[in-house]
């Protein structure tokens, strides 16, 4: 044993140094925020954490969480009403996608995370109905012609705000003009990887369903939000308790929700001040750098992206060799989509927008944020065109 | 290179695991011994299996592993590569009427040609597998020979390595007994100390089985036995494809109440030869000469040498020729497609080199 412990010191003690490992996967999970940390923390030691009870420590409870509730409507653009408390974004695309009792056809586009894919397979099962995939362009934006003839009156419709490989901006505004009034559909938006960087509120008004997932914001993982409005009849899919209006049955994460809280509102501070715009131009900086790299090319570079995404490929090249080779040099990035193995599957996203096989199998998606320092910037820029020459071939 | 027995200095190695044991054991004996070790695991099969290379559970299992020992670990999906080289040629092998070694086939193409690639441009100086083999240096060369423990000798699956990749391989447990690797586990506390060994090929479950795996991607016909000597035709099989040439199970019996072995699979004249186990006997196989593979110098035609056809089968003595062995004593057909491992005849535990057969 001992030998062991002496062998996986030296292991480690080869690593690059913390100052100089970079975190490029913030669409993994962002960092958490100092603040939401504090707050959760405080939340946590503040009482008995169940708000559901006939007691003053349950009425605590329950006046903290009303609190983080409104926090977070207001963040979002919403009434506190319409924010149904989850486990996670996951579990806000399932409530999403199963909730609404009797939709004529269940029509998602074909870039949906696999959270919304899924619950979209399982929803169309159970209410008998058909399950229809709606196109996008070579950039990886939702073909509104398309959606038009294909989504029938009555179909509850899911499309993404913004995608989480390719961080493309969706048109949802267009959509919900273009269809949400005349064929009274319901609209379900994951904007958990917009969330970040774009304005909810903006967004709200212009769906009837929107998944949020806490960890992408720099928030506490396991707290999700399905802004649905009161009105809506929405089926529980977890049976229990009347918590959160009948909606989602189980006892609220008051901690989490505060975290949460937190966290959106450092967000919109960030809009604010400026800082997405300025992460962007940082984002477009490092882009030119790397697509000067023989072979690498920028994906959907047409298209509106997230601030904080830049996704690249180059034929040849596996995407599970460059992430070794980023991960020996302190940076942490990913291919895009892992599966439950850890290993890379060629990407549906890629494929979706007739991406070549042997392309998609490069991808290389690296996700800064707002807390990604200038350091960090200049390493990516040195380190990441050093490895994708070094398996180029 | 060091001195015999794949001692190095240290080394930056990549250690193949597969979420069994012996890969578990092999990454905790390279720490031991002081390398620099970093763990990956092939994801290859995305469809049931109930074991082996191939099940999330396993790659499970090498990650939990890995974060035990202290190492990184690193998943490489090479499940296109597993299609081309292991799976399609595996259906197609048997709807040819042969007899294919998914196995041999995997580590020809995917542990030590892909993934020796991929740790070449990664900059390991070696790879590391869990097989119980071992590689020992002497006159000027790596040699391959069987591992220590006679019973779980894997030599035969790694028979058509050539000395270019065994001068960049490692296979640390070659030296140990299976308990001794089973206490290399216990000792470094891995979850994987008593985990039950892989058998099947890992991409068939065993609630398909073999047959339902070829139901589904080739025709499986019915053949008719037919008596070798006479051309009578005695009987039937409900799918040839899935007999195989020295099979004597399911065949029936002869007048002299014998069970006829299959000789020769015919699916083009969906036919099975068949005959009397003496008369079945062959002291001849023949090989594909552009499958020889050599771990070092070649066999010259007329040498003698140990043959072994089968995974754990006795090693026969034959003559090496040209495109064919010789077999001292006549032996049950061999079937096409798999693969003959040569041994020297003085040193009977290092390995020569390997050929596929041919009927």
């Amino acid at each position: 044993m001992s030998e062991c412990t002496s062998s996986a010191t030296r292991r480690r003690s080869s690593l690059p140094d913390e100052a100089a490992s970079v975190f490029a996967d913030h669409a993994a999970g962002a960092p958490l925020r100092p603040a939401v940390a504090a707050a959760r923390v405080a939340a946590l030691n503040g009482g008995p954490p169940n708000p559901s009870g006939a007691h003053r420590a349950a009425r605590s409870a329950a006046m903290v969480l009303d609190g983080a509730r409104r926090r977070i409507a207001d963040e979002l653009g919403a009434d506190a009403a319409d924010v149904v408390l989850t486990g996670g974004g996951t579990e806000s695309c399932a409530l999403g996608l199963l909730g609404p009792r009797n939709p004529s056809a269940v029509c998602i586009s074909a870039i949906e995370h696999v959270a919304v894919r899924r619950a979209a397979e399982v929803a169309a099962a159970r209410r008998g109905v058909e399950l229809i995939v709606l196109p996008v362009d070579s950039q990886g934006r939702f073909d509104l012609e398309a959606a038009l003839a294909l989504v029938p009156d009555g179909a509850l419709v899911s499309v993404m705000a913004a995608n989480n490989e390719t961080g493309v901006i969706e048109p949802i505004a267009e959509l919900s003009r273009a269809l949400r009034a005349d064929r009274s559909i319901l609209l379900h938006c994951d904007a958990i990887a917009a969330a970040p960087f774009s304005s909810i509120a903006e967004l709200w008004p212009d769906v009837d369903l929107l998944s949020i997932a806490g960890h992408k914001v720099g928030g506490p993982p396991g707290v999700g939000v399905l802004v649905a409005s009161r009105d809506l009849d929405l089926e529980a899919i977890v049976p229990g308790g009347s918590q959160e209006s009948g909606r989602r049955a189980g006892t609220q994460d008051v901690a989490g929700a505060t975290g949460l809280a937190v966290a959106l509102e450092e967000v919109a501070r960030e809009r604010q001040l400026g800082q997405i715009a300025e992460l962007a131009h940082r984002r477009d900086v490092l882009a030119k750098a790397l697509s000067s790299s023989p072979g690498v090319a920028i994906t959907s570079d047409g298209a509106d992206r997230l601030a904080g995404h830049l996704h690249l490929t180059l034929p040849g090249v596996r995407s599970e060799e460059v992430l070794v080779l980023l991960d020996r040099a302190g940076i942490a990035a990913s291919a895009g989509a892992a599966c439950a193995s850890g290993a890379p599957e060629t990407s549906q996203v890629l494929l979706a927008m007739g991406m070549d096989e042997r392309r998609a199998r490069s991808a290389l998606r690296l996700t800064m944020g707002v807390s990604t320092t200038s350091a960090a910037w200049d390493r990516l820029a040195e380190v990441v065109p050093e490895v994708l020459s070094s398996l180029a071939r | 290179m060091g001195e015999p027995g794949g001692r190095l200095g240290a080394v930056n190695v990549l250690v193949a695991m597969s979420g069994g044991v012996d890969s578990s054991s092999a990454a905790a004996l390279l720490l031991e011994q002081g390398h620099q070790v970093t763990g990956v695991t092939l994801r290859l099969w995305g469809g049931p299996s109930d074991a082996g290379c191939c099940s999330v559970s396993d790659v499970e299992d090498a990650r939990q592993v890995a974060a035990e020992l202290g190492i990184d670990h690193h998943v490489f999906n090479m499940s296109e590569e597993f299609e081309t080289h292991v799976v399609a040629p595996y259906v197609a092998e048997h709807a040819a009427g042969r007899t294919p070694n998914p196995c041999i086939e995997c580590n020809r193409h995917l542990k030590f040609t892909a993934l020796l690639a991929a740790a070449d441009r990664l900059g390991f100086d070696r790879l590391a597998t869990g097989h119980h083999a071992r590689i020992v240096v002497a006159d000027g060369g790596a040699q391959l020979w069987r591992g220590v423990d006679s019973g779980k000798d894997q030599s035969y699956v790694l028979s058509m390595l050539t000395p270019a990749k065994l001068d960049r391989v490692m296979l640390p447990i070659g030296e140990l007994t299976k308990a001794e690797v089973r206490a290399v586990a216990v000792s470094h506390g891995l979850r994987t100390a008593a985990k039950a060994e892989s058998q099947d090929t890992c991409f068939i479950s065993s609630s398909i089985g073999r047959r339902g795996f070829l139901a589904e991607r080739t025709d499986l016909t019915p053949g008719a036995l037919v008596e070798r000597e006479s051309g009578d035709v005695v009987g039937e099989v409900a799918h040839l494809q899935l007999v195989t040439v020295g099979q004597r199970k399911g065949l029936g019996v002869d007048a002299l109440g014998q069970h006829r072995v299959a000789v020769a699979i015919d699916p083009v004249g969906h036919r099975v030869l068949v005959a009397a186990p003496d008369e079945a006997l062959v002291d001849q196989v023949r090989f594909d000469q552009g499958s020889l593979t050599w771990t070092g110098l070649p066999l010259l035609p007329g040498e003698p040498t140990l043959v072994q056809m089968r995974s754990h089968g006795e090693p026969r003595l034959a003559t090496f020729a040209e495109a064919a062995l010789h077999l001292v004593d006549p032996v049950d057909p061999v079937a096409p497609g798999q693969t003959v491992a040569f041994y020297d005849s003085v040193e009977p535990d290092r390995v020569r080199g390997s050929a596929v057969v041919i009927p």
